[in-house]
């Protein structure tokens, strides 16, 4: 009778509760101590591996809601709308009284009619739509790709194959280079 | 200065549709995208040499061969024409991929745990707004951007599938 792999991996991480069994019969079974020892191999290949870091956190993936909102104790949910309710019955019966008191200074304010304040407010849309409408791109200019006449269709030919040899050649000298960077 | 205004605005409002744009080429090209920001990340001084390279030459190719064009007035112009059209696809085509690894890459800086749409969306409005600064977003960021993005793009057409590519 051999020993599971529970049990080796139980040895190996201290865990097992039967230790001294397990170190008799590794004493005397050779087909054991070579899966010991091959596990514990394995086990310090993974641990010699490099830790890698990942390029963006995966946390939020099967976290989606880290921090939910707590909710508050139900005594105390209902006194608030307690409270709530006794302030708008406080609002509505000082209501009159606080009229009443901020009358004169009421009277010392002018309000704009709302016609004015609508009225304002289409004139600034119709500055900003005029606005856009002044907006305009550069015009492109009829002879922009016209060169002076000095310039043959010759040279403009020669000048092409020129710069597509170079063009060429740059690539291939850029990309030739596959293992060192130049910065 | 009130043209510059204008002008910011302009590049302000494309962000909208260029974070459309972006997502639908996340979700149709997921490989090809991993990859390159894979490769800008490992190598972005080689993306940088490559994409300036490219930058540099293939523009004047499409300037000089539409000058070549526009001289010719017989059925040769077409002849002419195809090319520098295909060049310019082609231009197009690597900056869009290019600009789309960086803002995938600063978006994932950003929001690290965010989703696909989320990380798109900082990563377009954060580039877009600082590509969108008078002068140094004008003539330094945004060609930085697009010369290592498009030197990414490249790359990943030649760099074998031998190290992990970030998904």
């Amino acid at each position: 009778m051999h020993l599971t792999e529970e049990q080796l991996n139980e040895y190996l991480d201290n865990e097992s509760t039967q230790r001294a069994q397990i170190e008799a019969h590794l004493s005397s079974c050779d087909e054991c101590t070579a899966r010991l020892t091959a596990l514990q191999a394995l086990f310090d290949e993974i641990e010699s591996l490099p830790e890698l870091e990942l390029t963006h956190s995966l946390t939020s993936r099967f976290n989606p809601t880290p921090n939910p909102i707590p909710q508050l104790p139900r005594w105390l949910t209902l006194t608030a709308i307690l409270q709530a309710g006794l302030a708008v019955v406080a609002i509505v019966l000082a209501a009159p009284f606080a009229t009443q008191w901020l009358e004169p200074y009421l009277q010392m304010v002018t309000v704009q009619p709302l016609t004015d304040m609508l009225l304002d407010l289409q004139l600034s849309f119709t500055a900003w739509l005029q606005f856009f409408q002044a907006i305009t791109l550069p015009e492109i200019p009829s002879n922009l790709f016209a060169l002076p006449t000095e310039f043959t269709s010759g040279v403009l030919l020669v000048s092409v194959i020129g710069m597509f040899l170079a063009w060429g050649f740059g690539n291939w000298w850029l990309l030739r280079r596959k293992k060192d960077s130049l910065i | 200065m009130n043209q510059l205004f204008r002008i910011l605005i302009v590049f302000l409002l494309l962000v909208p549709s260029l974070f459309g744009f972006f997502t639908v080429m996340n979700v149709l090209f997921p490989k090809r995208v991993a990859k390159e920001q894979s490769i800008i990340q490992q190598a972005a001084g080689r993306s940088f040499w490559i994409g300036f390279i490219n930058i540099v030459f293939l523009i004047p190719i499409f300037l000089l061969l539409f000058s070549i064009a526009d001289r010719i007035s017989s059925g040769l112009k077409a002849i002419v024409m195809f090319p520098a059209i295909i060049i310019l696809a082609l231009i197009i085509g690597l900056a869009s991929f290019g600009l789309l690894a960086m803002v995938n890459m600063v978006g994932e800086k950003l929001v690290p745990d965010g989703s696909l749409m989320k990380r798109t969306f900082w990563g377009t409005l954060i580039v877009g707004l600082a590509c969108a600064l008078p002068f140094v977003g004008w003539f330094l960021l945004l060609p930085y951007v697009l010369i290592l993005g498009v030197g990414s793009v490249i790359l990943s057409f030649f760099q074998r599938e031998t190290t992990p590519v970030v998904e």
